[in-house]
């Protein structure tokens, strides 16, 4: 028997059988970029800063998810939002996509969800400086990615489902406790730093 | 007049011949790929024309343009010719290849650019001379890769010619010609009388041969890229490295046609009724279909081992083919008389 | 230290492992001697247990089986402790939960997050789940004061701030108000907090609760990179932790146990780390073309420097050239500058700003004792029986020296006996007080010797044994107690009676302050002051000493390095020619032999001409000196002036060619401390542009001017420095052998030292008795809130006082009609100015105070300055100055 398997080559043969069926099965390849994969939620692509519904910055710069951060591709620096003691904010927020393995420890760190991956895989770019995201970049694909964003948080169980936007103003949003600056001076509200303030802090710089 | 209808004749033939045979040899390069991808569940080239099939032009073009670098330490005459010492031989075998049954053209017989008696040794003849355009490939380029391409093609090229031609004097003897149109017509009137049915071990031992011949995977270890780069050719680049490329796949058709003259009855039709068919089409379809085998073992078996590779050659198929010659020898003998 | 073994030991069991310990020994102290942790907030080693937090709680099996707290509890022999059981992990649980059910989950926006103990144990010793009710307060965070945050929601009511405030600083400035659940800690009476800004209840916070506005929300602890350095400000030279992010100094961080302050920070140590990022601070050399400084590379500086140096001395010899160092540069740099004047430009004019007093410190103790420094380390005067603190408001001069001090009354509750023309915060604390008309503070010493004589004080050990040096002293005391009480306002019966309380002391240690080294005659003020403590014993090394007070940093290392015409690296008299010959031995040169100029007549010669070129280093004398004094028409006069800082000062501003230096926190060299310690300093963060290590650019200019000069590291400096002054070779020296250092000083002192100028010694100078048309006495000298002018750099420091005030007494000021904030003029000889008034009871009627470093210099140019004799130091007295006071509508 084995000297005939050997003669006719029978193992070989069924090899060649395998590999000419396999011709006739559907081809797994995605003609990216023609056809897009249908990204799930829970996808982890580029970074992005979430605001708030009024449009304030969520983001109260604790630097945990630089801490969290294993390629150490995130700094921050955070401040008193400028006329609002006590309120604090990241003054500048940087994000090296180009270090970032796109791990998700940073959202996960993050305590008032303000950072949300989105579904944005195409991050290719023709100059490198533009990879090294700022905070004002940050914001605007929060800004663009708003539904990806939410769901990326619901989807890693972030959130309790208050993000559900049919709810009304759901957010994990931390109260600054009221300032006391002594008799005569008005407590400011705590809201954070709105777009326009970022807006104009930018056009400034 | 004569002359002028001659030289018109063999000039048709060759333009009709090479056109095709260098067609063929851009299409096999993307017949490879796509085969290739699907028995890999991939898609292959898509982007360049309708599902690809601008590829090998986009491909010919690209090499065409690419920037011709010959290394300093190359021996620089040596290092130009030798893919053209490659090259050719692999085209002027299609010369005595019968492509078609006789037919008139330009006054004259054609069918064949030159029907030699001597034909098959020819073709074996110049299938050694493109050996040596290999070896000086790799010794002119002077890497140690291209190096050891170059001997290891020599050494396996020399064993399994012996086995290539050992197998097919087996054919020999049942046509009793070297004329490729002899044999081929030795094999008239239906598939029952192709020299695949006479000659079954020698088929197989031919094919065998011819994959290790025309360095194809599992055979080929001069290019191993995972031990060699690209082997003999790792020095090369744009358009020599397309004659490289070029010899290889002409090397394909051309024993793979050779095998379907041989074995499987040339541009003859495998049954009387389908004669209406032209023979140039049956000799593609064998050929092609030939061709599609070799893909499809490439697409199956890993690379052997050199020593494996050397061990087969001379221990296994040389005695198979020799006890193949006895028998087929015997047998036409007892036969004839 | 041989009294240790006779301390009676007990053996105790933590967790298995047997100790010996002395007795009294609390258990978490024993257990840290075995490397065992037991978590606690309120207890720190300085201070007595609180037992507040309750979550240091152990079980102790025998004696008796009970829970126990262990900062609290001192241990018995044989008691077994056993320190993580389940039982008190079950009980810190419950602990932890108990401190969760109000503790707000602000972390990520609080300061303390990641340094912080409530977050560490509750991750080693709480539960996930909080089976009480919590509720978060909501009480609104405090920034009404300067500096200190207080958020009452993150306060775990420890007490650990109060207790700082209580114990260690003694300023009460914090405390709980209210009761139970709503109790917070801050200002008394709900007042914005406004008080010395020590910053110490936000160190010994183990939560948020108080954190530093300068450094609000700058930083996270993992992203600070660490530097012990040593504290640039006053003398008393802190060692701390200065934090850095991105090369950005974040904050200041005390370091427990080490160093001078034991890990105690003043206000300048701790929040005065802003003036080294300054942009005003010189980044690159500046030369003068025409009549602008332009920039210029350091080659080109460099070059300018030495031409114009060498050019002077070409022209006039070392005698046309000086140098004047300030006590803010490190040793090393002051060594290599000694070097380059003496042995490169062979000059002798080289004076620094220990002339403005602290000199006659120490030419007073070489003189009597052979030594100089601090007799005591700051550890004894820890110890010290009986302080007699003369002429300093310590807690504003040094105020960690101070805090030593206070510590006697604290926990020892030693008596400290002041004597001062201002109602000092020790004066406060302390208990007798002579307060004296300013300027008297030579008297009063007197007096107080005289006390100790004639009312029989004298040890009777040193009365027995050296009745000559007794009988020489006695010599001097003929006179009446008139002379004394004239001048000084005081009553004779109180003189007697602060020597009777400090002759009854058995360690007697004795401060002078800037007001007597500084003030009339001082060096023969600070010579009575070590005849009082050789009269009552205390120069017999029992523990007690004299000791001169330093104000600049380095004063010291000014001292040791010989940083005036009259010393000699070591601190030997420039006339001491062995020593001279030694000094020349190690540099190999030959040291020029004329005695160089003091300030004074430098300046002079420099109107005159004879002196052509200066180099200065860290100081600018012509801000800091009156205007009668004519620096600046001086500075003016020269042909040629280097000057090296790290701002464009006013003499910079004259100079032909400035170089920039680095700040203490860009470069490595070392600093001596009052006490005579020799510490690091280390660089923490890149220097601004181009700016050089002073060493380096000494170095470099001598390399121009062709000197030997060179070296790789400030450390191959001390090497070198410690050949000439053993002091250097060792780094934070802390017990130096002070015991035997007394030994010789009083050998030096019997060996006939006490009787040199005996007779000028005691003969009060006239001039305490003149009469003046100007009735007020105004005082111009250091706060505590700021050292020098360095310290106006400093952003921080400004927000907490920059305004150029004047302290006067609130009665007086009453009685004037004058309000806070009121301008007055005053009005001197030499001139009159402006400033607003703040009412302080600090100083008496009839004085007033202005801090030396104010910007307005106005106040400082009504000085008449008078020059001291060369026996007295040939200081410029300047900051007593007489004064009419009138109120500006």
């Amino acid at each position: 028997m084995g000297l005939m398997r050997d003669i006719f080559m029978t193992e070989l043969m069924g090899g060649m059988k395998l590999v000419f069926l396999q011709m006739f099965k559907p081809s797994c390849t995605l003609q990216y970029p023609h056809v897009k994969h249908n990204v799930p939620d829970g996808y982890r692509g580029l970074m992005s800063l979430l605001r708030y519904e009024d449009g304030s910055e969520r983001c109260v710069g604790c630097s945990l998810c630089e801490a969290a951060c294993p390629s150490n591709c995130i700094k921050v620096v955070s401040d008193e939002v400028p006329g609002q003691p006590l309120v604090r904010y990241a003054k500048e927020y940087y994000l090296d996509i180009t270090r970032c393995v796109f791990c998700g420890f940073c959202t996960e760190a993050c305590p008032v969800d303000a950072l949300a991956m989105t579904k944005v895989y195409e991050a290719s770019v023709y100059d490198r400086r533009e990879l090294m995201f700022d905070k004002h970049k940050l914001y605007e694909l929060g800004e663009a990615h708003l539904a990806d964003g939410k769901a990326y948080l619901l989807a890693h169980n972030m959130d309790d489902g208050t993000l559900n936007p049919t709810e009304g103003l759901g957010d994990n949003r931390y109260e600054f406790p009221p300032v006391d600056l002594g008799e005569g001076v008005p407590v400011p509200t705590t809201v954070g730093l709105t777009r326009e303030a970022l807006e104009a802090e930018v056009a400034k710089s | 007049m004569e002359l002028a209808m001659t030289v018109g004749l063999a000039v048709f033939q060759i333009a009709i011949v090479m056109g095709v045979v260098l067609l063929s040899v851009a299409y096999m390069t993307y017949a490879e790929r796509k085969v290739l991808s699907f028995m890999q569940d991939r898609l292959g080239p898509m982007e360049v024309g309708p599902y690809g099939l601008l590829q090998p032009i986009a491909d010919g073009l690209k090499l065409f343009f690419k920037e011709d670098i010959i290394p300093s330490s190359a021996n620089k005459l040596i290092f130009a010719i030798a893919p053209i010492i490659c090259l050719v031989p692999a085209l002027i075998g299609f010369a005595v290849m019968p492509y078609n049954e006789t037919y008139a053209a330009f006054g004259g017989e054609a069918g064949v650019i030159s029907d030699l008696n001597v034909g098959l040794l020819y073709i074996l003849a110049f299938a050694s001379v493109g050996t040596y355009g290999v070896i000086l490939a790799g010794w002119s380029s002077n890497s140690k890769y291209a190096m050891l391409g170059g001997l290891r093609c020599g050494a396996q090229i020399i064993s399994y010619e012996l086995a290539l031609g050992l197998s097919i004097v087996g054919v020999l003897l049942l046509s009793g010609s070297l004329s490729l149109r002899e044999i081929t017509m030795a094999q008239d009137g239906g598939f029952w009388h192709w020299n695949i049915l006479l000659q079954p071990v020698a088929f197989v031992t031919y094919v065998i041969s011819a994959v290790a011949e025309t360095n194809r995977l599992p055979f080929d270890m001069p290019e191993a890229e995972s031990e060699l780069v690209a082997g003999f050719f790792t020095e090369y680049t744009g358009m020599r490295f397309a004659f490289f490329f070029l010899a290889e796949y002409a090397n394909m058709i051309l024993v793979c046609c050779l095998a379907s003259v041989l074995f499987l009855g040339g541009y003859e039709a495998p049954m009387e009724f389908l004669n209406f068919i032209p023979g140039f089409i049956w000799l593609a379809i064998k050929t092609w279909a030939l061709l599609f085998f070799f893909i499809w073992i490439r697409g199956t078996f890993p690379r052997v081992r050199f020593d494996q590779l050397m061990k087969f050659g001379w221990k296994v198929l040389i005695p198979i083919t020799l006890a193949n010659i006895l028998f087929t020898a015997l047998g036409v003998y007892i036969y004839n008389n | 230290m041989n009294t240790a073994t006779q301390v009676d030991t007990i053996t105790v069991t933590i967790n298995g492992e047997t100790i010996e310990v002395p007795k009294g020994t609390r258990i978490i102290q024993a257990a840290q001697q075995l490397g065992v942790e037991i978590p606690t907030f309120c207890y720190h080693p300085r201070m007595l247990p609180n037992a507040a937090c309750r979550i240091c709680t152990v079980e102790v099996v025998k004696p008796m089986n009970k829970m126990f707290m262990a900062c609290s509890t001192e241990m018995m022999d044989g008691m077994e402790v056993l320190t993580d059981s389940p039982r008190t992990l079950d009980d810190r649980r419950t602990n932890m939960d108990l401190l969760l059910t109000q503790h707000p989950l602000d972390c990520p926006v609080c300061d303390k997050g990641g340094e912080c103990k409530l977050q560490d144990y509750s991750v080693k010793y709480g539960s996930s789940e909080n089976p009480f009710e919590t509720k978060r307060k909501d009480f609104p965070e405090d920034i009404r004061s300067t500096l200190l945050d207080f958020n009452s929601n993150r306060c775990i009511l420890c007490g650990a701030c109060i207790q700082v405030c209580t114990d260690i600083q003694k300023v009460d400035a914090i405390g709980f108000s209210k009761r139970g659940f709503i109790t917070v800690v801050g200002a008394p009476m709900g007042e914005a907090l406004d008080c010395e800004f020590c910053g110490q209840c936000m160190d010994v916070c183990p939560v948020g609760a108080i954190t530093s506005r300068y450094s609000k929300y700058k930083f996270r602890p993992w992203q600070e990179a660490s530097h012990q350095t040593t504290c640039t400000y006053c003398s008393c030279g802190c060692q701390y932790d200065l934090r850095s992010v991105d090369g950005e100094v974040s904050r200041v961080v005390p370091i427990e146990g080490v160093g001078p302050g034991e890990g105690s920070l003043c206000v300048k140590g701790h929040f005065g780390f802003h003036f080294m990022e300054d942009e005003e601070r010189l980044t690159k050399p500046l030369v003068r073309r025409g009549d602008k400084l332009v920039e210029a590379t350091w080659d080109e500086a460099l070059t300018e420097a030495a031409r114009g140096l060498m050019a002077a001395k070409t022209s006039g010899g070392g005698s046309a050239l000086a140098g004047y160092v300030g006590g803010r540069l490190a040793n090393e740099d002051i060594y290599l500058f000694s070097r380059l004047m003496r042995g490169v430009l062979e000059s002798t004019n080289l004076d620094s700003t220990l002339r403005m007093g602290g000199i006659n410190g120490v030419t007073a103790a070489y003189a009597a004792t052979g030594q100089v420094g601090m007799m005591n380390s700051f550890d004894e005067l820890r110890a010290a029986d009986v302080t007699l603190l003369v002429g300093s408001d310590l807690t504003e001069e040094a105020p960690i020296c101070g805090l030593a001090v206070k510590d006697t009354i604290t926990r020892g509750e030693k008596p400290v006996l002041t004597v001062d023309s201002m109602r000092t915060e020790i004066m406060r604390l302390g208990s007798q007080r002579l307060v004296i008309t300013p300027g008297s503070e030579v008297a009063v010493i007197k007096g107080l010797v005289k006390a100790v004589v004639d009312e029989g004080l004298i040890d009777e050990q040193v009365a027995t044994r050296y009745p000559e040096a007794v009988a020489a002293i006695r010599d001097q005391l003929s006179g009446t107690y008139k002379e004394i009480e004239t001048p000084t306002g005081l009553a004779k019966a109180d003189i007697i009676e602060m020597a009777k309380a400090f002759a009854a002391g058995d360690k007697g240690v004795i401060l002078a302050g800037p007001r007597v080294t500084g003030g009339l005659k001082g060096h023969s003020a600070f010579a009575m002051l070590i005849d009082l403590a050789f009269l009552t014993g205390n120069l017999s090394g029992n523990g007690g000493g004299v000791n001169a007070l330093t104000v600049e940093n380095n004063e010291l290392g000014l001292a040791l390095m010989g940083m005036a015409p009259e010393l000699l690296p070591g601190g030997a008299p420039w006339s001491d020619s062995d020593a001279r010959q030694q000094v020349a031995d190690a540099w190999q040169c030959e040291l020029p032999d004329f005695a160089g100029l003091p300030l004074v007549d430098q300046l002079e010669a420099m109107r005159e001409g004879k002196i052509k070129a200066a180099y200065v280093l860290g100081t600018d004398p012509i801000n800091a000196l009156p205007s009668d004094m004519k620096a600046a028409a001086s500075f003016g006069a020269l042909d040629f002036l280097v000057v090296q800082e790290l701002f464009l000062s006013e003499t910079a501003k004259c100079a032909n060619v400035v170089f920039p230096a680095q700040s203490y926190a860009e470069r490595e060299g070392t600093f001596t401390n009052m006490e005579g310690r020799t510490q690091a300093i280390v660089k923490a963060m890149k220097a601004p542009g181009k700016a050089r290590a002073d060493w380096q650019i000494i170095m470099e200019l001598s390399r121009e001017l062709g000197g030997p000069l060179s070296y790789t590291s400030a450390e191959e400096i001390r090497e070198d420095m410690a050949q000439l002054v053993p002091q250097f070779a060792t780094l934070d020296e802390t017990n130096a052998d002070r015991a035997g250092g007394r030994q010789a000083a009083l050998e030096s002192y019997l060996d006939g030292a006490y009787v040199a100028d005996m007779d000028y010694r005691y003969d009060l100078p006239a001039k305490l008795n003149e009469a003046s048309s100007h009735e007020m006495h105004l005082y111009v000298g250091d706060s505590l809130f700021h050292s020098g002018v360095l310290s106006t750099h400093n952003w921080g420091l400004m927000k907490i006082d920059s305004v150029d005030t004047l302290v006067m007494n609130s009665r007086e000021a009453r009685k004037l009609k004058i309000r806070e904030g009121d301008k007055v003029r005053l009005t001197s000889d030499q001139g009159s100015a402006v400033v607003p008034v703040k009412m302080d009871t600090r100083v008496q009627p009839g004085s007033l105070f202005f801090p030396k470093h104010a910007l307005n210099r106005d106040v400082t140019n009504l000085a008449g300055t008078t020059i001291s004799s060369a026996t007295e130091g040939s200081a410029p007295l300047y900051k007593f100055v007489r004064v009419t006071l009138e109120s500006v509508d």
